[in-house]
């Protein structure tokens, strides 16, 4: 099966309504690609979570977990995804007042 | 200059006497306020800290307002405290919301110094321009929360904010906080103790003066933009999770310390999730005086502790859930009001428990010695029992745990020492020690011990701006830049969920002069943070303080992680001694981290430079 496991936190979990779901891919697919799907199954510009209007992470960007490791935001279409993979999408951490 | 009030009270306890300094534009230009104000008096009201015991009278207690506090800046209604502190023995600092700094700087006070000691217990009341001790026999050995309720009533006075010491506080437990308005504390290096040690109970503030700034249309212009942004993407985690939101996401990122910081992620993250806690806990959601934001987000338990209240912020939940191995939020609600009610810092608190935890489950702890208590990990009762007995110092765990957990692990010895997760004293926060490498060094060279809160260096962790499981000597600068910003930041003092908000240093230094009417750049307001974190360093190297201080626990070298995102992630030494190196290279500072003369100099602190600072 060309299966990847998406993990949702946070907002993520409202936008689609669910902790988690797995979703069939080709094998090679990009990062940048499987998030503009998901979007548009659910209706929302989700790449606007993760990258501004000028291309750019934001400060307070959402993120990307693949494995255990953070996605450089900059670079979702060189990251391809293999079946078996963990992706996770986060609100960015917040932390000290 | 407007902004500040210009002037702050000196209390002699000692003699129960009263006088008042001035606060002047050159002080106020060099050091802003808060953080400045309180490092550079302490440095120079301490002359020889290292012979200073933290519970004498000689120690002094001091506490600042910022500029912004009392006008309608977003989020600035902060106030600080510093003192020499009893649990690190090093520069003790902290910071508290609510409404307190407010009504404190419209009773015309900038700020308020304590010196020697009182001899019966008393509190402080500042309104307006009377300034009285009252007898707080009636009060003392009571809880923060019945001590506000009865000071209030005893003034006949709602409007009254207060700031108080619990149980905790009175019998100098180390990890004693300072509470106001129930659920926002001066939380870390046990400046409550040395409230304590001063017999001053509380300090009740009310004030009718309006602040006045500089260029109010300027100012209301500017606040409405920073007030909208406030409501942007860069603050709705705080706004609609608050801060518990991080549990999930550090869970994801192996970065979540559990079962005192033995791993880097927690099995039932879920039920003590932000997003859980939201669902099922939250009972209301609370703002600090003009804050835009509303980030606190208070608990009622349920079934197990019902009717149970508390405000619980992720360091609370993470340190009293995950590190003690506990999963239920009504258990971590009740953890924290206990803390709360009576006095301790939640944080060490969860972090001191954690240790003792794993030191029972390693033999190293006996039922004799905690009193038959079943210390185990993930053991609810037993977690709200050392937290009872921690802060009243009941029994021999009691005692051992008043201690914090630096004094703790060297009392029992056999090895614990290893276990002990902390800087300088100071108990280690919620970030994992290993799997965020730069946010380590950030913590480890931080001037309060392991300070979560002076840098923001985790930032670049959590980002993947950089690889969180390995260090270079780059790491340096970036905690270096962090260090300086947020010396501004908590010199203003303004709150640090806003910092996504200001889109630079100028627009910090543009509010500042809107305020205050007094000239600064982006270039001169981050100048003035180096110099105020300097100080401080100075301050600590009069303490004692160098290179060999500046590291993390054995635990993150020592013992990889065994979690399958991160497993075997651990720190390097000689990776570690590198970013060290790049740290003291940005800053200044002699390869044994003591402040070179040159650079003093350059900062405009000749009197540092003297007597602390080294040739390069
Ligand atoms: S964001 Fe939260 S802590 Fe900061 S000022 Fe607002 S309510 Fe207070």
């Amino acid at each position: 099966m060309n299966e990847v496991e998406l993990e949702l936190v946070g907002r993520f979990r409202e936008l689609f309504k669910r902790k988690s779901m797995r979703i069939s891919i080709e094998p090679g697919t990009s990062l940048l690609k499987i998030v503009t799907e998901l979007g548009r199954a659910i209706g929302v510009d989700l790449r606007s979570e993760f990258i501004g209007p000028d291309g750019k992470p934001m400060e307070e960007s959402s993120l990307i977990i693949v494995n255990g490791r953070v996605i450089d935001l900059t670079r979702m279409g060189e990251q391809f995804i293999k079946p078996g993979d963990r992706i996770v999408l986060a609100p960015s951490v917040a932390g000290g007042g | 200059m407007k902004g500040y009030a210009g002037k702050y009270l000196i209390i002699d306890l000692t003699r129960g006497k009263t006088s008042m300094g001035r606060v002047d534009e050159s002080f106020a230009l060099n050091y802003i306020g808060g953080y400045g104000f309180g490092a550079r008096m302490l440095y120079d009201m301490m002359p020889k800290p290292a012979e200073v015991d933290p519970f004498s009278p000689e120690n002094v207690l001091i506490w600042w307002t910022g500029p912004l506090a009392g006008t309608i800046s977003s989020a600035g209604n902060k106030y600080a405290v510093f003192a020499k502190s009893p649990l690190t023995g090093i520069f003790g600092f902290g910071i508290s919301s609510g409404l307190f700094a407010s009504e404190f700087k419209s009773a015309g006070w900038d700020g308020v110094v304590f010196t020697g000691r009182s001899e019966k217990p008393v509190y402080l009341t500042i309104d307006d321009e009377n300034i009285e001790l009252r007898s707080a026999s009636s009060i003392w050995g009571r809880t923060t929360w019945e001590t506000e309720e009865m000071i209030k009533e005893e003034l006949g006075d709602e409007s009254f904010t207060v700031a108080s010491i619990g149980p905790a506080g009175e019998r100098m437990v180390r990890l004693a906080n300072i509470t106001n308005e129930r659920n926002r504390q001066v939380g870390r290096c046990g400046l409550g103790a040395v409230m304590g040690s001063k017999n001053l109970k509380a300090v009740a503030a009310r004030g009718t003066k309006d602040v006045e700034v500089f260029d109010i249309e300027g100012l209301v212009k500017f606040i409405a933009e920073l007030n909208e942004r406030c409501q942007g993407p860069a603050t709705e985690k705080y706004r609609v999770y608050g801060t518990p939101a991080n549990i999930l996401v550090h869970d994801k990122l192996g970065c979540l310390p559990s079962y005192n910081f033995q791993r880097g992620t927690f099995e039932y993250a879920e039920e003590v999730s932000g997003e859980m806690m939201l669902k099922t806990h939250v009972k209301k959601i609370v703002a600090c005086a003009g804050c835009p934001i509303a980030c606190d987000h208070v608990n009622q338990a349920r079934e197990a502790y019902a009717g149970t209240v508390s405000s619980v912020d992720y360091e609370s939940l993470e340190l009293l859930g995950p590190n003690c191995g506990i999963r239920s939020l009504d258990t971590i609600t009740k953890a924290v009001e206990i803390c709360d009610t009576l006095g301790v810092d939640t944080i060490s608190a969860g972090n001191v428990v954690g240790w003792a935890m794993e030191c029972f489950e390693r033999g190293i702890l006996t039922k004799d010695d905690t009193d038959g208590v079943e210390l185990r990990f993930g053991n609810d009762e037993a977690l709200l029992e050392a937290l009872r007995r921690m802060c009243l110092k009941e029994g021999r765990l009691g005692m051992l745990l008043s201690e914090g957990v630096r004094r703790a692990s060297q009392i029992v010895g056999k090895g614990s020492e290893r276990f002990a997760v902390h800087c300088k004293g100071l108990e280690w926060a919620a970030y994992e020690l290993r799997s965020l490498q730069t946010s380590t060094l950030g913590f480890a060279v931080s001037n309060r011990g392991a300070d979560y809160l002076r840098s923001g260096s985790y930032q670049v962790d959590v980002k993947g701006q950089v690889d969180r499981l390995r260090l270079d000597k780059s790491r340096g600068k970036i905690v270096y830049d962090g260090e300086n910003q947020y010396a501004v930041i908590d010199s203003l003092i303004i709150c640090k969920f806003t910092r996504g908000v200001f889109k630079s240093m100028g627009e910090l230094a543009k509010l500042y002069t809107l305020v205050t009417g007094l000239s600064m750049t982006g270039e001169q307001i981050l100048k003035a943070g180096e110099r105020i974190h300097n100080v401080a360093r100075c301050f600590n190297v009069k303490c004692g303080v160098t290179r060999k201080d500046d590291y993390p626990p054995p635990r993150a070298f020592e013992d990889p992680l065994p979690d399958d995102i991160v497993k075997g992630a651990v720190i390097r030494r000689e990776e570690y001694e590198e970013a060290l190196d790049g740290y003291y290279e940005c800053r200044g500072w002699s390869r044994n981290g003591v402040p070179l003369k040159r650079k003093l100099l350059e900062l405009g602190l000749s009197k540092e430079a003297e007597e602390v600072g080294v040739e390069a």
